[in-house]
């Protein structure tokens, strides 16, 4: 997404965009954030699966415990409430990278080298920033007991 | 022509990077009028196009456009003035993710006082006005030369028939045919929609062709702004390598007569104008 917009920047699409009177805000990023706010949530719910079925073939290979019972009993091991959370959470998680790379594309300067930067500068903020509101995240539940 | 003021730029210095690049500059565009701006490399003729366009913020001065002041004025002020006028960049500046019939379709969209079913005829018209044929329409912008860009983007700049044209070296990298027809077509769109015309060129041709006055920007200012047979005669040296072998051209006669064989020779090869003219006197 950095990249994309920077090289708009690059390509003049930008100044192109501004000089029609359209805002980079509402035809740029707005539909950039809600992308990945709504498809960021599938990849959460596929990873959540294939997680889910990775835990039953291993509880069947060590433990030899039937799938069944392992679906049977792991709400009560572990809370449903978790799966809601970290749903909720890949929500606010795909904004958040988006609007960061969104970000980082318009601050992008009329060069190769500044579009290099801007995708690094990109990638390793939007890492850092979920590990950082994870963390918030991780804070704040600890109390709910989930 | 009428007198009213389109553009004003009054007493603006511009720096980037701890450069200064316009210092104290004033010039006034009036309706109805094709004014180009001249200059060497590096004189500041882009930054000051985009002075104008507001995509930059001068440190000191006031640039008018249609009267509202750009720069430091209300979002809804610029808004008004952005849908009155056209902008051809110099590289085209297609958005590279549409294909041509939607780039030229895009203002039309966004301004959403068009009906939808309006916009095809529309977008049509247009690009059969730059010359491009209807079955360009589905191509991408990686698939145009250079010409065909530079068609696409006017008709992108005309599709609102804005009121001001700006454009950046519009027949740079042209051919001298495509060129020709470039200069036709702007001479028949200002005949025809009294167009104000802002233009950035170093070509002499289109100078001679469409200009009504022509302003030389030197020395961080304009150094000189007045009808081309006036500034072509200027003893400074920019000026004179410019028109280098062009200075008899600019009496008024000859140019006069130039537009005309320009204006009247069609496209199947008609006897121009200023033959015929002489045919008969």
């Amino acid at each position: 997404m950095t990249a994309q917009i920077g090289v708009m920047r690059v390509t003049q699409e930008l100044d192109a965009l501004s000089v029609m009177g359209i805002s980079h805000t509402v035809r740029l990023v707005a539909p950039k954030v809600l992308a990945l706010a709504l498809s960021l949530p599938l990849v959460a719910l596929w990873t959540s699966a294939l997680m889910l079925l990775g835990g039953m073939a291993a509880a069947g290979a060590q433990l030899g415990l039937d799938p069944l019972q392992f679906l049977h009993t792991l709400p009560r091991v572990v809370e449903p409430a978790n799966l809601w959370l970290g749903w909720a959470k890949s929500v606010l998680f795909g904004g958040l990278i988006a609007l960061l790379a969104s970000h980082f594309g318009l601050r992008v300067k009329p060069n190769t080298e500044s579009l290099g930067e801007a995708v690094t500068q990109s990638v390793v903020t939007a890492i850092t920033l979920v590990i950082v509101v994870d963390a918030v995240f991780a804070v704040l539940f600890s109390n709910a007991g989930i | 022509m009428t007198n009213e003021p389109i553009i004003e730029v009054d007493g603006v210095t511009t720096a980037l990077g701890g450069h200064v690049i316009h210092r104290d500059l004033n010039l006034t565009v009036y309706r109805g009028e094709v004014m180009a701006l001249i200059g060497g490399s590096g004189s500041g003729k882009t930054t000051l196009l985009r002075l104008l366009l507001g995509l930059e913020v001068p440190q000191a001065g006031t640039v008018k456009i249609f009267g509202h002041p750009l720069g430091r004025c209300a979002a809804r002020d610029l808004e008004r003035v952005r849908y009155r006028w056209g902008v051809l960049f110099q590289s085209g500046a297609l958005f590279s993710a549409l294909n041509v019939y939607d780039n030229i379709a895009l203002p039309l969209r966004e301004l959403k006082s068009v009906p939808a079913s309006l916009v095809r005829p529309l977008v049509m018209l247009k690009l059969a006005q730059v010359g491009l044929k209807p079955e360009d329409a589905a191509k991408r912008p990686a698939e145009l030369s250079g010409g065909m860009v530079k068609r696409v983007s006017l008709a992108r700049a005309l599709i609102l028939d804005p009121q001001l044209l700006f454009l950046d070296e519009p027949t740079a990298g042209l051919d001298p045919d495509s060129a020709k027809q470039f200069v036709k077509l702007l001479r028949k769109l200002r005949q025809e929609l009294g167009l104000t015309v802002v233009m950035v060129t170093h070509d002499v041709d289109t100078l001679f062709a469409v200009v009504d006055r022509v302003a030389v920007l030197a020395d961080q200012h304009i150094m000189a702004c007045g009808p081309l047979a006036e500034v072509a005669h200027l003893p400074h040296p920019f000026v004179r390598n410019f028109f280098l072998g062009h200075i008899e051209r600019c009496a008024e006669e000859d140019v006069r007569r130039f537009r005309l064989s320009l204006d009247d020779t069609s496209d199947d090869g008609g006897v121009p104008a200023v033959l015929r003219e002489d045919a008969n006197v």
